[in-house]
């Protein structure tokens, strides 16, 4: 049962990373304009939010 | 006689963490020595590594890394930390574009006939005035098109003052001031486009990573 179970802040970062990995290329690829303004404090909301998610991961209770 | 029974063994590290663990050093050991490769490729001029593309796509190679890896108890936090840290970098470049080429310090350019006009300029950190008010007005009857970049400092366009050129001028984070109309902040952009129904003798595209652009007439 514990090896179904998976560390949810690298799932989290691993989604972040990958959506945030394409905006970028989309950005220097000139498909899609980041808008630097509301880019950095969106950024610094959803790192937050991944580091609460994260910080909520069952990784505790698995080593009891 | 009674023989001893050996003692218990370690239970074995559960496979998918041990698994997921390598894989974990081997995406970062992979990603940091395919970096030197290009690096060392770039520098012996073997090939022209498109950085722009390599950072976003790293980082997705890390995303779907650290989603293969998912159920490790251990071992992602370098991928996280790497992966943090190259968003930052990637963040930093959006709203800061700083040209790695065009040097360091104080320049002045300051053509006095079109063939000396160059059609771009660049400056990575320092100050470079680009000088126009000793070109010959009405030299041609179609718009010369010239760009300057400056990453870090600040960049002063001085025009003839009896023309009239298009000025688009951007800057990262700093301010903006083109014949008195200024803004300032973060994504700064600037445009003045002349009424006239002649075509404007100057297109001046100007863009500043870090810092000031100032456009004058001279």
């Amino acid at each position: 049962m514990a090896e179904r179970e998976t560390n949810r802040s690298a799932l989290v970062f691993g989604i972040f990373f990958i959506v945030a990995g394409v905006a970028f290329l989309l950005d220097r690829l000139e498909v899609w304009d980041l808008q630097a303004r509301y880019l950095l404090p969106i950024l610094l909301i959803v790192l937050g939010i991944a580091v609460l998610i994260g910080g909520r991961s069952p990784r505790s209770g698995q080593r009891s | 006689m009674s023989t001893v029974p050996p003692p218990p063994l370690p239970p074995p590290l559960p496979s998918t963490e041990h698994e997921s663990f390598q894989a974990g050093r081997f995406v970062f050991g992979a990603l940091v020595a395919l970096f030197g490769v290009a690096w060392l490729l770039e520098a012996t001029d073997v090939w022209h590594v498109p950085w722009k593309v390599v950072l976003p796509v790293t980082l997705i190679v890390l995303g779907v890394a650290l989603l293969l890896s998912g159920r490790a108890r251990r071992g992602q936090g370098g991928l996280v930390t790497l992966g943090i840290i190259l968003t930052v970098v990637l963040a930093i470049g959006t709203v800061v574009d700083v040209p790695f080429e065009g040097g360091v310090g104080d320049r002045v350019e300051r053509p006095r006939s079109y063939a000396e006009l160059k059609s771009e300029y660049r400056l990575s950190i320092g100050k470079l005035t680009v000088d126009l008010s000793g070109l010959p007005t009405a030299a041609s009857a179609r718009t010369v098109a010239i760009r300057a970049q400056v990453g870090i400092g600040q960049l002063i366009l001085i025009v003839p003052g009896s023309v009239a050129p298009e000025v688009h001028a951007t800057a990262g984070v700093g301010s903006v001031e083109v014949f008195g109309k200024q803004d300032s902040g973060l994504d700064v952009k600037v445009d003045f486009v002349p009424h006239s129904l002649l075509p404007a003798p100057y297109s001046l595209d100007l863009s500043m990573g870090v810092g000031d652009i100032e456009v004058r007439r001279g």
